[in-house]
Order: C-alpha cells, then structure tokens, then sequence
C-alpha cells in the first residue's frame, strides 16, 4: 500500500469518526475534579515551601552578612596586655616576650624598641594599639604641668594627648628613642583611641532606620489582545473588541499615587572606603489608572474591564449578563464615565547593598547599588467610587504576581554627623524591577520602578 | 458561557477550576470517542480519558499552539490509552504480510454505517490490531511513525494493519448479511 496515499476507505472510516461524540458519565468530572483540587493544594503548600525556603535562604544571607560584619570589625578576641610583664621590664631591666599570641600585623603592631639606660637591654614588643591604650589606661594619669620635672625634657613641645602618652616611663622611654621608622604617638593614639575623629573612618556597624516618600511605576506591557465585553441578555451575545483600549489604559494611563517604603538598615565598611549594607523594607507602592471601560454586573455596580488581566476571577464577570433595566447596548453606557483605580502593592524587601563611601570632616556621602528581593505582601485596586467594589489580591494561587521578585538598587546617601555616634541621612534612591513581578505566560507583565528620598538616622556602634 | 479558547488556556495555565471545566465540557465528548476506540469498553475508556485529562492540565502551561489544541489533547489521549494498553499489545504475534490477502479497499464501503456500529466493530479487535488500525486508518499515521509509537517493526504494524482489515471486513460482511437476512424476513 502506498504509505502516502491514503484509500477511500480510510476516509470514509475517518469521516465516520470526525464529528463523533459520546458525553462521559456526570460522575467522571467530579473524580477529575476532586484529583485536580488535591493536586491544586499539593501544589500551593509546594509553593508557599518554596516561599519560605527563599525566606530562609534570604535569612540565612542576612545573618551570614551580619556575622561576617561582626567578625570583620572583631577579628581577634582582645588579648589583654600582663602588664605585671611590663613592669618587670621596667624593674629588672630584663629582656620580656610578650604574649605571643598577639599576632603582629602590619597594620597593627607597633614595634617598641626599648634601650634601658645602662644595661643594653633590647626588647621588641609587639602588641596592638588597643593594648597599649589600656596600659596606658591603667596607669594613673595626671594631667602633667610644664613644670613637672619628671616630664622629658620635650614635653612642652607635646600635646596634651602625647603628654598623656609620655607622662607612663614606657611611653617615655618609647618617646625618647623614637625611631623615625616606627609608628607616631599621633598615630598610635588615632588607632588606640576612640576619638572624635576616627568614628568618621569607624569599622562599627552603622545601623540607621529609613523612611521614604516614593513615586511608583507598575510599568505594566501588555500582551492580551482578546477582551470580549460585554453580553446582553436580551439582545443576544454582544462582543466588542476593547482590547486596544484596555491595554493603552494599563500601559499609559497610569500615574504615580503617594507610596512609601520604610525600613532598618545595617551595614559596616569592609575597607576604608567600602561600605556594605543590609537590612529589611516594608513599601507601599501606589499608582493611580484612570479608565472608562466597565463590566456592569448588575445593577449600577461596575467592573473596570482590566480587573480581568488582573485577576483571573473578574474573566468570568465579563461573561455576566447584564440584567440592569436601563442598560442598552449604546457605548456609552458601559464605557463612561471613567474613574481612578488605585493601584496599591504591599511588599517586604531585603535590600543588600555595596557602597563607595568618602567623609568630609563630618559629612559622608556614599554611592551605592545593589539589589533588593521583593517579597509580595498584598495587591490592592480600589477606587473612590463606592460602585466599584476593591480586589484584593494575595499570593495565593489565583495571583498573577510572582510571591518574590529582584529589584536592582541605585542610591547616594548625604549624612552628617550630629554627635559622636549619631547622625542623619538624606538618600535619593532608584529602584528597577531585574524581572517582570508577575508570573510567566500571563497577559500582563511589570517590571516596576520606583524613585524616593530616603530620610533617616544613623548610629554607629 | 461562549467558549474562548485564548482565555480557556490562560485560566488552565494557571490552574482556574472554571477553566478546566470549560475545557473538559468543551473536548470530553470527542476525546471520549477516540478513547472508545482504543479500549474495549466505556468503563476503561472513561479511565483513559480521566488520566488523559489530567495530563492535559499538568502539561497545559507547555502548549505552545504549534498545533490545534484539539489535537494536541487528541495526542496525550491516544498516548495514554497506547500506554494502558502496552501490555496487551504485545499478546498477539504478529502475522507476516505476505499470508495476508490484501482486498481492494473499493469492493467494500463503512459509508453505510453510523460511528457507533463501527466503533463496536473495532472494540472487538485485538487491543494490537485495533491500535494499529486506529493510528493508520483513522489518525494517519504512517507505518513508520506508528512503528515507532508502538516499539515495533514498519513491517509487523503493515502487518497488522492488514490483519485488522480483513477481520473488519468479515464482520462487515456478517453485518451485511444479517441486514440482509433481515430485509428478507420483512
């Protein structure tokens, strides 16, 4: 047989069977049901465990920042200094090994060479600032006079730091043989001590909390061109292609509402001038649609006829009939007058930032960028108009929305210190969606972008 | 409710209990049909098209309309009723071709016949034979493609194909006979 010519014979079996068929038994919908709803929860317990499993990673991060903060600013357990050591270097002019577990760093070590007078006696200490600022500290300190005839005979060329410093026998001694090679006492007392001016340059951990007034973009592309409205009970099915318009409404007519975005910030710099930052955010995200194409329900209640791209329940309201008795099939009644929707996103952000910081005296100002996981909270669309009746969307399964989506961060922050450890910050920051906010394969698309002023305190620890 | 396709698939993309129902209510009576065809009773065939309904909603988000959405569902039913048969499929031996009489497709005519008589005659085919002869006759599919879909040789499906025929035909003929007969008595 020719496999590419097929006989009048299986046509006419094919013909038999083309327009054939068999209702299946009422009871075979609701097995298929009752397997889908099973399937439908199975389903979105995976997803809400997925949620959480991003939550938890997202945590994970968090804490993984802030002890990786923490052990940066504290690299070492702090060793304290036997000073009972050091005196016997002073009362036996002998030869002394400090604690060896002192690790001397380039950057931190301060090496003393000390030369007793008679006896030749060297001995190369090497321990960190924070430790001579304690042996410093646990000496009686009196304010030296310029009369004080045990001070070197330098010392009213010294500073009243550099005073405090020389008046302990080793400071003096260190004084005294100071080799041009080694550390100053300026220098060993900015690194010792927590002056006024090193908080500028501190390795603390900043923590700040921010508020911002926000202008809010759904940006929203649309892709569905099939929008039928509306059905009228008694002059048959009506379809008019509105499409074009709805979509134009969701694209253009939308503008920004008042929206905020609140949160705590924690950061810390990882090198002089690199700041990292994280923290959390809480943001209400607003924007106003004007439209004037509807579904009337019934009565003088109506649906703006995007609610269906939105949410896949309204599909089915623009399949209702329309049973309002002054209801014609004119245009107008169904596409005027127009109102606002507002349309309203709750989400809960973990923002995760590096920045460029320089300080001018008391002002710093940071540039930074980074990106911000958006978890939905809430969608809301409401309107003035007490006929239009609010849609709430949540992160269930019938959302459009995706449970999380990225946001990549721009932002420069001016801070002026206040006090020693407190501050203010003005921050202009951008926020761009990396992805589209809603779900793959749905007829609407958002990439949102946001712009604010953060304002905020800062306090370093 | 005005069935729309566009919108049928959006909601069972995203898993709408509406949609799906519009959908199942929209293809359920054709596809049971072709389930009909490929097993040996309606209890089986409901079992078929439930299955198959179910793959049809899992893998929906993956439709990507290079084919008609009928079809595409018409596959995943003749795919799931091919798989609950595989194991009867394989009782039958295949017959060689050339033991076969092949008959002029013209000396005989199903024209006269209603769907459902001739859907009584290809249930009483072996599972093998009645798959065979639905892929090729009904679906057309060719020899080759329906060796591949079975997992066996372009010959053994040519075989069979011609096999189902001639078992058809005598049933064809004991059909017409009866009429016969019966015209006859009146």
């Amino acid at each position: 047989m020719d496999e590419h010519y097929k006989t009048n014979f299986e046509s006419a079996w094919q013909k038999a069977f083309e327009k054939a068929e068999e209702p299946p038994a009422d009871t075979l919908w609701d097995k298929l049901d009752a397997h889908l709803t099973q399937e439908r929860e199975s389903a979105a317990y995976r997803r809400k465990l997925l949620l959480y499993k991003y939550i938890a990673i997202a945590s994970s991060f968090l804490v993984l920042v802030c002890v990786s903060i923490i052990f940066s600013i504290y690299p070492h357990q702090e060793q304290p200094i036997d000073l009972a050591q050091v005196e016997a270097l002073e009362d036996n002019n002998e030869v002394i090994e400090l604690p060896t577990t002192v690790e001397p760093t380039a950057r931190e070590a301060i090496q003393l060479e000390l030369d007793q007078e008679n006896t030749n006696i060297v001995a190369v200490i090497n321990y960190r600032p924070t430790d001579i600022r304690k042996y410093i500290e646990a000496k009686p300190i009196a304010i030296p006079t310029k009369n004080d005839a045990s001070l070197p005979p330098d010392f009213t060329e010294l500073s009243k730091k550099e005073a405090q410093f020389a008046h302990t026998p080793l400071q003096s001694l260190y004084r005294s043989h100071l080799d041009s090679s080694l550390l100053g006492i300026e220098d060993v007392l900015a690194q010792s001590a927590p002056t006024e001016n090193n908080n500028k340059n501190s390795r603390g951990i900043q923590v700040g909390v921010n508020f911002a007034p926000m202008a809010f973009n759904p940006n929203f592309q649309v892709s569905t061109s099939n929008i039928s409205t509306p059905v009228l009970s008694n002059q048959g099915t009506r379809v008019v292609d509105a499409s074009t318009e709805i979509n134009n409404e969701l694209e253009n007519n939308v503008t920004p509402a008042f929206s905020y975005q609140t949160g705590l910030q924690i950061g810390t710099k990882i090198s002089n001038r690199v700041l990292l930052q994280t923290g959390f955010t809480y943001g209400q995200y607003t924007s106003a649609i004007e439209t004037n194409n509807f579904i009337y329900t019934s009565g003088n209640e109506r649906t703006p006829s995007f609610f269906s791209l939105i949410d896949e329940n309204h599909n089915r309201s623009i399949q209702l009939s329309q049973t309002s008795s002054n209801f014609t099939a004119r245009e107008s009644d169904y596409t005027s007058p127009s109102a606002v929707v507002y349309n309203t996103y709750s989400y809960l952000g973990i923002p995760i930032k590096i920045g460029y910081q320089l300080q001018h005296n008391r002002w710093g100002y940071t540039l930074s960028t980074g990106i911000s996981p958006h978890f939905l909270l809430r969608n809301i669309l409401s309107s003035s108009e007490a006929n239009i009746s609010t849609l709430d969307i949540g992160t269930d399964d019938a959302s459009i929305y995706r449970n999380v989506y990225v946001n990549g961060l721009l932002a420069f922050e001016i801070n002026y210190q206040l006090l020693e450890k407190c501050g203010i910050a003005i921050e202009p920051i951008y926020q761009q969606a990396l992805m589209s906010s809603t779900r793959n394969n749905m007829a609407v698309q958002s990439t949102p972008q946001a712009f604010g002023v953060n304002l905020g305190a800062r306090y370093i620890f | 409710m005005v069935y729309n396709e566009e919108r049928v698939l959006k909601g069972c993309c995203k898993g709408k209990s509406t949609a799906q129902r519009q959908l199942y209510e929209h293809f359920a009576p054709k596809m049971l049909v072709v389930s009909l065809r490929y097993t040996s009773g309606r209890l089986e065939a409901e079992d078929v098209l439930q299955e198959a309904f179910i793959k049809v909603f899992d893998k929906i988000p993956q439709f990507r309309k290079e084919c008609p959405l009928e079809a595409w569902i018409k596959r995943i039913v003749i795919n799931t009723a091919l798989k609950q048969n595989r194991s009867k499929l394989y009782l039958y031996p295949a017959i060689d071709i050339d033991d076969l009489q092949e008959q002029k497709a013209s000396e005989w005519s199903v024209n006269q016949y209603s769907w459902e008589e001739l859907l009584a005659m290809i249930q009483q085919l072996a599972p093998r034979y009645r798959a065979v002869f639905n892929l090729y006759a009904i679906e057309g599919y060719q020899h080759k493609e329906i060796a591949e879909m079975l997992n066996i040789t372009e010959g053994t499906s040519k075989s069979q194909y011609a096999r189902a025929k001639i078992l058809l035909r005598e049933m064809l003929q004991k059909e017409e006979d009866s009429a016969y007969g019966r015209a006859l008595q009146n």
